[in-house]
């Protein structure tokens, strides 16, 4: 089966833990937190095969978590899901707060400038320390845009459309040089 | 060992002059710069540096909490793009 709706990437399986069929799950979320309730999660094996299977219990150990998932008793069975995703619905995601956006649903969206202008695509978001920045277009045309309020007017998901205000130096070849 | 107190902080002649320089005319513009090793003073908030990666110039809003810093803490040279092709639950926010 493949469970095409399961394809929220929450973690990682890097490797068995303990000889009683746990597995270390690198955590591959802001929301490490959300471990601690899941009941059923989609292991997807590397060849995109999926199998949903409920979790037992689940602890944290040096930045990881152990999960213990049921059917799944020895290191050989945990081995066999070294490697794979452990993945949750979209539906499951953890509502954010306004003005934040999941980086899967920002890249592909298009971004126009106020005047209506189309600048490009989303490619990537970096995230940074300061604020994270949006990389429109690829290679020598790549745009980097800072994701913060004087910049983005507006994002609009549904639609596929940001809409921003370019402080002056922004484009590539504008900016003055010290 | 610390830069001697008696020098103060170090930011770069000519970054610090076209910030007090746009300061005192009200301008925003994005200024491009190499300088790393320069300290962000209380000038530079609110301004849009272009900071240098190695590669590119990363676009960074100089906020309150960051003077005191280095510019160079704030684009980070190695980036670890992840694995393509992935829906990860990975939130961005609008500061």
């Amino acid at each position: 089966m493949s469970y095409p709706d399961w394809n929220l990437t929450i973690g990682a399986i890097v490797a068995p833990f303990s000889r009683f069929g746990e597995v270390k799950v690198r955590i591959e979320t802001d929301f490490p937190e959300r471990f601690k309730g899941l009941e059923t999660v989609c292991i997807r094996a590397l060849d995109g095969v999926g199998r949903l299977m409920a979790v037992e219990r689940t602890r944290f150990h040096k930045g990881h978590v152990l999960l213990q998932l049921k059917n799944v008793s020895s290191i050989n069975a945990a081995e066999e899901l070294r490697a794979s995703l452990v993945q949750l619905r979209q539906q499951d995601a953890v509502v954010l707060p306004e003005n934040e956006y999941y980086v899967h649903d920002l890249v592909g969206c298009t971004v126009f400038l106020d005047s209506g202008r189309e600048l490009g695509r989303l490619n990537s978001v970096m995230r940074g320390v300061a604020n994270d920045v949006y990389v429109i277009g690829q290679g020598k045309e790549e745009i980097l845009l800072p994701a913060v309020r004087q910049v983005v007017v507006s994002v609009d998901i549904a639609e596929r459309k940001i809409v921003v205000s370019l402080i002056p130096g922004l484009l590539p070849g504008e900016a003055e040089a010290t | 060992m610390g830069r001697s107190l008696k020098k103060g902080p170090y930011a770069d002649p000519k970054l610090l002059e076209k910030i007090r320089t746009m300061n005192s005319r009200n301008e925003r513009k994005a200024i491009k710069t190499w300088s790393r090793r320069s300290t962000i003073f209380p000038d530079f908030i609110g301004h849009t540096l272009l900071v240098h990666d190695g590669r590119k110039h990363i676009p960074i809003l100089v906020t309150e909490n960051m003077v005191g810093h280095k510019l160079g803490e704030f684009a980070a040279t190695r980036t670890f793009r992840g694995h393509a092709g992935q829906q990860i639950e990975r939130r961005s926010g609008i500061k």
